[in-house]
């Protein structure tokens, strides 16, 4: 078969024996063809261009640029890049982030044995892959309003146990707006207190970065 | 007191290291192996049985996998402080009930706050073999356990009417049987007060008072993954 009608893929992810075992499908496969691999989002932007590949396979925890930022960066290069997520995580918060960011497809590692090719495949034929699971989650929460990005600030630093009054500090806001940011947060989480908050926001995947 | 913590700290920590290193290290190479063991089975013909074993172990492979995922991920959300206990005491309460039948309550006093995490698996641990005294040796037709959370001190109490613990000489060889000793060793672990109350016929009390310093989570140098805050549910 000649190079040309194969998809050309680009692996990110920060450990080198997935990025081997997914080298070890793909290149298992006659219509597809491993083209590179990065193991940081700085990395994968610049693998990016210089292959622009057809899929690209993107982590979303790594070092020095997370996956999410990988993603926005490639897309506002090129507008069109399919981005297949490969994530441990079930939280529909990142989920959320990374189809805002780009993402074209959404793969729990947990799935890569079985659906590695056909998510690769349906995305390539132009189709948006989410796993039911996922999108369950989606959909059960799309109705809420989202955390902004100021509610996310204080929500982390509150996650490491820092106090209002030194939330306020870092963020250089009163502590009367830390409060009243917490107050929405708990109503939008439907959190019952502060640590609740944050294990709801550690499941739903608010706080993985 | 400041020792107790201090190590109570490190252990929190370790506990930390030790789910981000199996996250990050075992289970990310374990799932690369599975998807290499794929490629080479796909190598193999349909008809041979070989095939089929290998797909076998794989499934397996990823059962594994995913419980380990799991587990790596309570271990990391509980690696510091946790509110569980109740529930777990509960649960255990419950087993319990299916080997000897006696008028069981569970009295929660103040709202369960969350305590260190290695706190909770000692309180844990006391309270399960002292349920276990009170529901398999003790004969007991009420048995009733209390946890209290209040801002300067955590409280457990195990009651029952039963025949309680005896006294006299045979009191050093049973001490094993009842596994008084163990629970003593684990109380002066985290520094607290294991108080034994009994009298033939008329029951056992046990109670343990854990001072709040150690009990409950302070605030120190933000750790890498969670601490909550001390303060939650005060504030905001």
């Amino acid at each position: 078969m000649p190079n040309a009608k194969k998809i050309r893929i680009l692996a990110v992810d920060d450990h080198p024996l997935l990025r081997e075992g997914i080298a070890a499908v793909i290149n298992a496969e006659e219509d597809m063809l491993l083209v590179g691999e990065a193991t940081n989002g700085r990395e994968a932007i610049e693998r990016f261009r210089e292959h622009r590949p057809e899929i690209t396979l993107m982590d979303l925890r790594m070092p020095e640029m997370s996956g999410i930022d990988a993603i926005s960066g490639i897309r506002k290069e090129c507008s069109n890049a399919r981005i297949i997520v490969l994530t441990t995580y079930t939280g529909d918060a990142l989920a959320r982030r990374a189809f805002k960011a780009g993402a074209t497809g959404y793969l729990l590692k947990n799935m890569l044995r079985r659906e590695l090719l056909e998510t690769i495949r349906a995305v390539y034929a132009g189709r948006r892959w989410i796993p039911p699971e996922i999108a369950a989650g989606l959909a059960e929460h799309c109705s809420e309003d989202a955390l902004t990005d100021r509610e996310l600030d204080v929500l982390e630093r509150v996650a490491v146990g820092s106090s209002n009054k030194v939330v306020a500090s870092q963020l250089a806001i009163t502590e009367a707006t830390v409060k009243a940011h917490m107050k929405n947060i708990l109503l939008k989480l439907d959190a019952s207190d502060r640590t609740h908050a944050v294990t709801i926001a550690m499941h739903r995947g608010f706080l993985v970065t | 007191m400041a020792q107790i913590q201090a190590r109570l700290e490190a252990q929190a920590e370790e506990r930390e290291r030790i789910a981000r290193e199996l996250h990050d290290t075992l289970l990310q190479g374990f799932q690369g192996l599975v998807l290499r063991f794929q490629a080479v089975m796909k190598k193999i013909p349909d008809h041979d049985p070989a095939r089929n074993m290998l797909e076998m172990a794989l499934d397996r492979a990823e059962q594994v996998l995913l419980e380990g995922r799991h587990r790596v991920r309570d271990l990391r959300e509980t690696a510091r402080v946790s509110n569980d206990l109740p529930e777990r005491l509960m649960k255990c309460a419950d087993e319990l009930l299916q080997v000897h039948r006696a008028d069981f309550c569970f009295d929660l006093v103040g709202t369960p706050e969350t305590l260190n995490a290695i706190v909770i698996e000692e309180i844990y641990a006391i309270g399960r073999e002292a349920l276990r005294n009170a529901f398999i040796h003790s004969q007991a037709s009420t048995i009733g356990i209390e946890t209290a959370y209040s801002t300067d001190i955590f409280r457990m109490v195990v009651r029952d009417n039963g025949i309680g613990i005896m006294t006299d000489a045979v009191k050093n060889e049973r001490l094993g049987h009842w596994g008084l000793a163990i629970m003593r060793e684990r109380a002066t672990k985290i520094g607290a007060d294991l108080n034994i109350r009994t009298r033939v016929g008329v029951g056992t009390e046990i109670v343990l008072r854990v001072t709040a310093s150690i009990a409950y989570p302070v605030t120190r140098k933000p750790p890498r993954y969670l601490c909550l805050n001390p303060f939650a549910g005060r504030e905001a």
